[in-house]
């Protein structure tokens, strides 16, 4: 006997019965206090949202919750103030009978995570991609829909096939053809934990954390931005040029998986790819590759971080304890109509050469013939926005083909690289450079 | 079974490192034949790229094919394919001189494109009869997609080559992920599927066949029909009965083109002990594979299947046999175009208050996954209503079906001939056990005398 059963003709009683037999999946706690049951219950999700660090309270975000079925995190994003967005691939009459229950103002959307763009809804401070990536067929391509649309912070849950407790597992991941994960055939790949943290990186976050892998659910916080320096102790790196590693201009386009080359000056020794952070417009890229030009000289490469909006972007990097360094201005999905915006190049004056090196031994006044020969020069006198593809390298007659041109220097002096024909024969020359018109004096060069 | 693992593995590192030393010093990758009968050695020879594409049945001509290289690299494939007379187009992600260089020589026609695997679709390079998709595989973020790309341009069959990380004999289904340079110290290698996991995407983008020709040093030969083999000219079993084909998340023979969307068919058929790989169902004449088969009672099946990549708005036929019978009948799907699908009302018009046509005749009601007109409460459950009507040019916003007075939105229309049609509803889950009374109306009639329907949840 249970003296607290409550009458069976109490009609808050029923409606809750009635709500129950729509089969919820989420447990929904009306504004009541009264709570219709669901297949999880209310301590799971609270459980399952406490793995990420989701701020208590989210006044003036805005937050996409992305496969909300029921909508429990989609109401309690709401509830901590947050303007929320839900996202379903088949639209649950369950979510929006608790939408009017609870008078939420959840906007309620119907799409797959692979057609989301910025174009068409915007974006979030906060995405909650919770139990959806394993029923995906390319789960690469929606992360990085999911990292595009979000400005800071993205909840990741998925089924893993491991506890990732194995420190030294290496990425790997099972695909599901049919049923044969647990019968059902909406699953398309299970990941272990270190490929679910690679892929997430690999989408182009900036960092990824493992929260904590509970019951073959990986729960994984991504940040697209890196935490600012607060007490700087080392001088700020002075970046001397950026480009498109592809392509070798200063422009990168969103539909190809482009990666940025940042060629940077640092005074701290022996950097590895954990103290380097490239930064594009407000988004953090980690490293892919990291090398020592020689000196204080660094080359670093790394993807360019999704969801940039056409337009100009400033490219810079810190290290561990420093501040940001100079930045360099790229062009993203740039247009004609922007291109032609750009300011009108200024005529060179007192276009100079300053120095002429061996672009591999950095020799004074000599160059090394032979495969891949290279000439080095440090210019003054060029324009702010001089490009490479405006320069011209002259050796005598020869128009040499220029390589690379870096940011002025402390001394306002920039380096241009340009490349030997592979039959050049050891000569006494003169190299000269020239741009929009300007030509600068010839300096000698002992080709050896 | 555990899987060895290919990124880590020294010999297969120093195997790739030789690779690109000897191809830095060749500077070609592929040798070419030229037309005097001289030889531009590259790092792979005339014999060992001879020998590859003679693991796969491609025809020794192809007079009147059109055929796709996708990552052409030098081009020997191409300029091969050229050779047996077909007309080809070459692709790479990036241009080689090289492939200039040999097509200028050769005084070869072939199409050279640059384009990423992603850009190949249907409208940018029209169809293929055959399309070689060599060593391109492992280098793509979405392998799947790629795939899924590649069938959507495959008329005929597509030959797949790429690296695995195992010699064949592993069941698992994994793929490798490599993040930065983990598989052989390159950058541009993104995922290592085994042998099985590569047959099983082919299976997944959308072809019907798949075979695993060969596995040897870490590579795969895998041909990918999109065609199933022809019916037996003495097919022993009788043609099955197609009931429907409904979009699964929504019972309606809409499709949404691009989006992940997938085919339940419901038919009948006396096939005894009906097995998935023994059904072949087709969509215009293009194999499809069933993913699920499930025997619903006796002799009526359901069966869940992809919605082919690259299908045009418009009409599809779906239809299906067994590997021992003859055709079933087919059953219409729609790919929707994007654009008018937003542009469709959303409600119905009111009953006219003066009919300017005589009501609808119901001659049929039944359920659609079966022949009968007993209804469970299944969610998958919907209604076939077939009627008579004077009345020209339906569509499916002038049709009104009603379930006890209740209108439901109608699915799916057909013009079945001769004045004949076929209307498919939902049925609502929650109608009391019984009888239930259906009746049909258009914008310019009044309803039709009423159908019968029986609902008996968990009858069986």
């Amino acid at each position: 006997m249970n003296a607290a059963a409550p009458n069976a003709t109490d009609p808050n009683q029923r409606k809750l019965e009635e709500l129950a037999r729509l089969g919820w999946y989420h447990s929904m706690e009306l504004p009541d206090g009264s709570v219709i049951p669901g297949f999880q219950s209310l301590a799971n999700l609270r459980n399952r949202l406490a793995q990420f660090p989701v701020p208590a309270d989210l006044h003036g975000k805005r937050a996409l919750d992305i496969g909300a079925w029921d909508g429990w995190f989609t109401f309690e994003l709401e509830r901590r103030g947050a303007h929320v967005m839900a996202v379903d691939s088949t639209p649950f009459e369950r979510f929006r009978v608790a939408r009017d229950l609870l008078q939420s103002r959840a906007d309620y959307r119907i799409a797959d995570v692979c057609r989301l763009s910025p174009a068409g809804v915007g974006y979030f401070d906060l995405v909650m991609f919770l139990g959806v990536l394993y029923h995906l067929k390319h789960p690469m391509l929606a992360l990085e829909k999911v990292c595009e649309l979000a400005t800071d912070m993205v909840c990741v849950e998925s089924f893993v096939i491991d506890d990732g407790s194995d420190p030294a597992a290496k990425p790997l991941m099972e695909f599901y053809e049919t049923t044969e994960l647990c019968g059902q055939f909406d699953n398309w790949v299970g990941p272990n934990t270190a490929c679910l943290l690679a892929m997430c990186r690999a989408a182009g976050f900036a960092r990824v954390r493992l929260e904590s892998v509970l019951d073959h659910r990986a729960h994984v916080t991504c940040f697209r931005r890196w935490p600012e320096n607060e007490n700087p102790r080392e001088p700020a790196p002075f970046l001397t040029s950026v480009e498109n590693a592809a392509t070798r201009d200063r422009e990168f386009s969103t539909l190809n998986d482009d990666y940025v080359a940042i060629w940077f000056k640092s005074p701290r020794a022996g950097l590895t790819t954990g103290d380097v952070f490239p930064r594009i417009g407000p988004y953090g890229s980690h490293p892919v590759y990291l090398q020592s030009t020689g000196g204080d000289g660094w080359q670093v490469n790394c993807k360019l971080p999704p969801g940039l909006p056409s337009g100009w972007h400033s490219a810079t990097l810190r290290t561990t304890d420093s501040s940001w360094g100079s930045p360099v201005r790229i062009g993203v999905d740039i247009s004609p109509e922007l291109r032609r915006q750009r300011p009108a190049a200024t005529s060179a004056s007192d276009l100079r050469i300053a120095i002429v090196t061996d672009g591999k031994t950095w020799e004074r006044n000599l160059v090394h013939t032979g495969l891949d020969s290279c000439i080095s020069l440090w210019v003054s006198g060029l324009p702010a926005d001089a490009a490479r593809d405006g320069l011209a390298v002259w050796l005598d007659g020869d128009d040499l083909p220029a390589v690379f041109l870096s940011e002025p220097d402390p001394e306002g002096l920039r380096q241009v690289n340009a490349m030997l024909p592979s039959g050049a024969q050891p000569a006494d020359r003169a190299v000269s450079v020239g741009f929009g018109g300007a030509v600068s004096a010839p300096v000698a060069v002992r080709l050896v | 079974m555990a899987v060895e693992r290919a990124a880590g593995d020294p010999t297969f590192y120093e195997l790739v490192q030789r690779q690109v030393a000897l191809l830095s010093t060749k500077g070609w990758y592929h040798s070419i034949e030229l037309p005097d009968g001289n030889i531009v050695q590259g790092m792979i020879g005339i014999d060992a790229l001879k020998g590859r594409l003679a693991a796969y049945p491609i025809p020794a001509d192809l007079t009147g094919k059109r055929v796709l290289d996708v990552g052409a690299w030098t081009g020997w494939c191409s300029f091969e394919m050229e050779r047996r007379g077909a007309q080809v187009m070459a692709v790479d992600c990036v241009e080689f001189e090289e492939f200039r260089e040999a097509h200028r020589m050769i005084g070869s026609k072939v199409d050279y494109r640059i384009l990423d695997v992603e850009e190949l679709t249907p409208e940018s390079v029209g169809l293929f009869d055959y399309v070689l998709f060599f060593g391109v595989l492992y280098h793509l973020r979405n392998p799947l997609l790629g795939l899924e790309k590649i069938c959507a341009i495959t008329r005929d069959t597509a030959f797949v080559e790429s690296f695995v990380t195992d010699d064949g004999s592993s069941a698992a289904s994994t793929l490798e992920f490599y993040e930065t340079n983990e598989l052989g110290g390159q950058i541009d290698n993104w995922f290592g599927p085994t042998a099985q996991c590569a047959a099983a995407l082919c299976r997944s983008a959308g072809f019907a066949r798949v075979n695993l020709e060969y596995v040897s040093e870490r590579r795969a030969g895998i041909t990918c029909h999109r065609l199933w083999e022809p019916p037996l000219a003495d097919a022993a079993d009788p043609a099955p009965l197609l009931y429907s084909a409904v979009n699964n998340r929504s019972n309606d023979v809409q499709f949404h083109p691009g989006k992940d969307e997938y085919v339940c068919v419901y038919f009948r058929s006396e096939a005894p002990g009906l097995t998935r790989d023994r059904l072949c169902i087709e969509i215009d004449g293009s194999g499809a594979p069933a993913l699920v088969l499930v025997n619903l009672r006796g002799q009526e099946w359901q069966a869940n299947l992809r919605v082919p990549p690259g299908l045009a708005p418009g009409q599809h036929q779906v239809r299906l046999r067994t590997r021992d019978s003859g055709y079933s009948n087919a059953f219409a799907i729609v790919v929707e175009n994007a654009a008018a699908r937003r542009d469709r009302p959303l409600r119905k018009a009111p009953p006219p208050a003066m009919p300017t046509e005589p009501s609808p005749v119901i001659y049929e009601v039944r359920n659609g996954m079966r022949e009968s007109a007993v209804f469970e409460g299944h969610r998958n459950e919907y209604i076939c209503c077939r009627f008579r009507t004077p009345e020209p040019a339906l569509d499916r916003e002038s049709v009104i079906l009603s379930i006890d007075d209740a209108e439901q939105p109608v699915l799916f229309l057909t013009d079945l001939g001769g004045g004949s049609w076929q209307a498919n509803a939902r049925v609502p889950t929650d109608l009391a056990d019984g009888e239930h009374f259906v009746t049909i109306r258009t914008l310019r009639s009044g309803p039709s005398l009423p159908g019968r329907l029986f609902f008996k949840p968990g009858c069986e």
